[in-house]
């Protein structure tokens, strides 16, 4: 990548800065000829010049090419139009208004053409960058400088905007611009452009001087700022000592010489701002009236022609505008140029790892793994690794111990691509590590450490990212299995949903699987632990609002915060006569909630977990409880009844235990379910999936389609028993792999926080296993898993990886009593410890 | 039997004596009433003490592992806080306890019933009141025993 910002520019968009040049220096003629047009119409027209006595008719816009006195020859291009004086006229300033609108477009085509490749250019950049990001080297892709590179990314490419936009063809227009006109003057008088140049140079020696101390007033502005934002927050501090000690006029005077300062600064600053508006300005105005003094004398004595007076008049108003712009571009490059420098040095080869090899068809021979004289340093310049000669015959399971930032764990960085060796070399097979490419390292050779990284996808697509084969969700399965996810994913199936439009046959295997669950609940004396959902009884064990529904909302329309607000559920609502009933059960429910939740932060756990009231509805609802009984019909009133209502739908009598509920409350309430459901019109009916003994509720869990019915909120355990029991009904049925299936579609990404850092550690093992690697490196990789289990999960990745290599880098010998034996890294050299005379020490560690 | 019987219940314990009444409303509003049957266990000796109950009707029997099987070491009727002695000191149980005929209990949480603690200064003492006293109870029938 070029270094140099307008290299940079070039090399990548060098046809449309062609293009655009070109159309600024299309321009130039343009204009000039523009003069030359404004010249004549006033010598040749106005003054009559083409019209002497007795002359009628003239050809306007007659072109020829008149070559100076020794060669004096001339060619006629056009020999123009003869007109009358008026026509005359009229051609000219027809000709003249073309030229102004023609030098308008193709400033326009120049000002949208360079937006268009300055973006083109901005994201060319940021794309490169982002390559490189990719391959920043491992010990920095893991360190702060990553994020800050990849924020820099964005920001920093944002600032370069102008420069991307302006590099070529801007410069060229506003310069030739002044060019032209500079030159129009001084060919038509030669004191006039001297005036004119002086202008110009007045312009271009004052205003860079001007910016420049403009830009230090403005950095001196801010620290001044800065620093007396932070003494007022000192007195504010101690505003207590101040009153205490009386020092308040000495605190003033000190202030008040610091905003003193600060407002001269302000002062020098726009004195500095209008200077450089104004000079411009100033030369435009004064500079005009000697040009009607001097032209003026060189008029008299015929040295120069009214016409041509005016029209350098003209020019002369192009004239510093163009100026001032070039020399601002001027002065904004170095910085650009910095800023750019600075960027890409960020992502310096230096830093960055070599540019990948070609990818190898097959692993490249599978019989060792050599490392000699491999040697590290970490990023302090301190010797890791001194010059390790080790050979690991393959295939075979090794366990290394050592703890997490000791030798046996920079091998396995090394392997894993996280450290590069500053000498020797890693040799698998007949091939040198650092010749793959990351694709086949990532194929062959997989590392896992004890972080984690989830992506924002679903448990499948976590567990295959970056794999390339197609592989099928059995395997998936077997690998999340392996590294102890498996009850995880069951546990998401279950709550997974099924969409019976797609998924027909096992809607229909789980509506059928109802009356089995049902029978081995009953066989397992659980009966009372279900609440079925029967449409004609009250679920004791549901909200109110789910009891009126009598099934899930799908979609906004008739979700619990909707709820009441749907005119249609009120109607319900009000001709069973329920309206009353309910506000009361609000009214004594939020009584209740307000009493209890006096106090309680609204940050507590406890809020989530049993209050129906947000924390910050907490106080209106705690006014509203104050004045309701006392309440006047009018807005408030309305209002209120609407958040007692709100509230009133989320009663769980078993669970919230007011003793609201009565019989004849109850049968308003069926009443009410029935009504909802019978009169519920057309275009509501997609907004609610009825609970139907026959067919799968595709709002609820599978669990809850399975169960069919409520658990019982007094039972003992009735999750953990039911579950238990559901379990085994769905492994004699067959499909545990169904509810496995659908537990892969879970999504996981780091913003649902579903994952704890044990399970994201699985994904990432498993991720690992997936590929089946011909060597598997884990590097403290069941971290996250208490001790006394990790001895399991290592048993199942073995079997995993059976057939294949596994090194392990482990914190305790425990960890690695399924493997043949135990080696440390000692002086260099590997150690073969004895796993059994190990152990004992395992004890010590307390596991 | 409402949530408000069940404070009222909750308020006769010596050791919610001194507690507010909307901070064991509270309580009471977290936990889960539960239901068991005669000859239900409500926990075993051994278990992982995850809450503390409260009996709102019915008995239990509090059993404790002997060398010749289970023994009798309580009988408990309605208002006993049982359990809560594991949830203090984070330890396993250390008896069983079965229902006796209907029972209805109110199962408070470890970390809510901690909760009440950290907040209640006064409560504190008086489950430390109880534990000496407990702690003296059982030392004067290990004198007992130890006497021929």
């Amino acid at each position: 990548m070029d270094l140099d910002l307008s290299r940079f520019v070039w090399r990548n968009s060098r046809a449309r800065q062609l293009f655009l040049m070109l159309c600024a220096v299309l321009s130039w003629p343009l204009a000039y000829a523009s003069y030359g047009l404004v010249k004549l119409i006033v010598d040749d027209s106005l003054l009559r010049g083409a019209f002497p006595p007795g002359v009628t008719t003239a050809a306007a816009l007659k072109l020829a090419v008149v070559l100076p006195p020794p060669l004096d020859r001339d060619w006629t291009l056009f020999d123009g139009i003869a007109q009358g004086p008026l026509g005359y006229l009229l051609v000219l300033v027809g000709a003249l208004l073309v030229l102004v609108l023609g030098v308008a477009l193709l400033r326009f085509i120049l000002l949208a053409g360079k937006a268009a490749t300055g973006e083109r250019l901005l994201t060319r950049l940021r794309l490169s960058l982002a390559d490189r990001l990719l391959r920043l080297a491992p010990d920095l892709a893991a360190g702060p400088q990553a994020a800050e590179a990849a924020l820099a990314i964005k920001t920093e490419t944002e600032a370069l905007a102008p420069a991307l936009r302006d590099a070529f063809a801007l410069p060229l227009l506003l310069g030739g611009q002044a060019a032209v006109a500079l030159l129009f003057i001084v060919l038509h008088s030669a004191w006039l452009g001297l005036l004119a140049a002086a202008a110009v140079a007045a312009q271009l020696i004052v205003v860079p001087r001007l910016r420049e101390r403009e830009a230090r007033l403005e950095r001196r502005a801010q620290k001044t700022a800065r620093r007396l934002g932070a003494r007022l927050l000192r007195l504010a501090q101690r505003l207590p000592l101040v009153q205490a000690h009386g020092t308040g006029a000495r605190e003033r005077t000190e202030w008040a010489s610091q905003v003193t300062d600060v407002s001269a600064d302000a002062r020098r600053l726009a004195r500095c701002q209008a200077g450089r508006d104004g000079l411009a300005d100033l030369l435009q105005r004064v500079v005009p009236v000697l040009f009607l003094g001097v032209g003026g004398v060189a008029v008299l004595n015929a040295s120069l022609s009214l016409g041509g007076l005016i029209a350098a008049l003209m020019a002369f108003r192009d004239l510093p505008r163009a100026v001032r712009s070039l020399v601002e571009w001027d002065a904004g490059r170095p910085a650009a140029t910095a800023r750019y420098a600075d960027l890409l040095r960020r992502f310096g080869q230096d830093r960055l790892l070599p540019a990948p090899p070609a990818r190898l068809p097959d692993p490249p021979g599978e019989d060792q793994l050599v490392f000699s004289r491999a040697a590290l340093r970490d990023g302090r310049g301190q010797t890791v690794l001194d010059g390790i000669d080790l050979v690991v015959p393959l295939p075979s399971h090794v366990a290394l111990l050592g703890p997490r930032d000791g030798v046996a764990s920079a091998l396995a960085r090394v392997l894993g691509r996280r450290s590069r060796l500053s000498g020797g070399q890693v040799r698998f097979g007949a091939r040198d590590l650092a010749d793959l490419s990351p694709e086949d390292t990532g194929r062959w050779l997989v590392y896992a450490g004890s972080e984690s990284g989830l992506i924002e996808a679903t448990l499948r697509d976590n567990v295959l990212y970056g794999v390339a084969t197609p592989v099928g969700d059995d395997e998936v399965i077997a690998a999340l299995d392996a590294a102890g996810l498996d009850e995880d994913v069951y546990r998401f199936g279950l709550a997974g949903r099924i969409d019976p439009a797609t998924d027909t046959a096992l809607a229909e295997r789980v509506v059928a699987a109802r009356r089995h669950v049902r029978r081995a609940l009953d066989a397992a004396g659980l009966s009372g632990a279900i609440e079925p959902l029967d449409p004609l009884r009250y679920l004791q064990n549901a909200s109110i609002g789910e009891n009126i529904l009598f099934g899930r909302p799908v979609g906004d329309t008739f979700g619990i915060a909707n709820l009441i607000g749907n005119p249609f559920v009120r109607a319900t609502l009000e001709a069973e006569g329920l309206t009353e009933p309910l506000v009361e059960i609000g009214y004594r429910f939020a009584g209740l909630l307000v009493e209890i939740f006096v106090g309680i932060r609204p940050g507590d756990p406890l809020f989530a977990r049993l209050s129906a009231i947000s924390p910050d509805e907490m106080p209106r609802y705690r006014d509203l409880v104050a004045r309701w009984r006392r309440a006047r019909p009018g807005a408030e009133a309305v209002v209120d009844r609407e958040r007692l209502l709100q509230l009133a739908i989320a009663y769980v009598e078993p669970r919230h235990r007011l003793d609201l509920m009565t019989p004849e409350l109850q049968d308003k309430l069926l009443r009410a379910r029935a009504t909802f459901n019978r009169l519920l019109p057309a275009s509501l009916r997609p907004a609610v999936a009825f609970y139907d003994t026959d067919r799968v509720c595709p709002a609820a869990s599978l669990q809850d389609n399975l169960l069919f019915g409520h658990l019982v909120a007094d039972v003992p355990q009735a999750e953990e028993r039911v579950g238990a029991v559901l379990r085994q009904t769905i492994a004699r049925a067959g499909w545990a792999r169904d509810i496995y299936r659908i537990g892969l579609d879970q999504e996981v990404g780091p913003e649902t926080g579903l994952l704890n850092a044990r399970q994201s550690a699985a994904v990432a093992i498993a991720r690992c296993l997936v590929k089946k690697p011909a060597i598997l490196v884990l590097d403290h990789a069941l971290a996250a898993w208490p001790e006394r289990d990790r001895r399991a999960v290592m048993d199942r990745i073995r079997q995993h990886q059976a057939g294949r290599s596994l090194i392990a880098v482990v914190e305790t010998p425990e960890e690695a009593t399924g493997f043949a034996n135990l080696s440390t890294i000692e002086g260099g050299r590997l150690e073969a410890l004895d796993v059994d005379a190990a152990r004992p020490r395992a004890a010590a560690y307390g596991s | 039997m409402d949530l408000t019987s069940e404070v009222s219940l909750l308020a006769q314990a010596p050791m919610f004596r001194e507690v507010e009444a909307a901070r064991l409303k509270l309580m009471a509003f977290a936990s889960q009433r539960l239901r068991f049957d005669e000859g239900d266990v409500l926990f075993s000796q051994g278990d992982e003490a995850d809450a503390a109950y409260m009996l709102v009707e019915g008995g239990a029997d509090v059993l404790v592992e002997g060398v010749a099987g289970p023994l009798l070491a309580a009988r408990i009727g309605p208002g006993s806080i049982l359990g809560e002695m594991a949830v203090l000191c984070n330890a396993r149980r250390s008896a069983t306890v079965v229902a006796r005929g209907q029972v209805v209990a109110l199962r408070i949480p470890a970390e809510v019933f901690c909760r009440m603690l950290r907040e209640n200064p006064d409560m504190a003492l008086a489950v430390m009141r109880d534990l000496a006293a407990r702690l003296e109870r059982t030392t004067s029938q290990l004198a007992g025993h130890a006497r021929p």
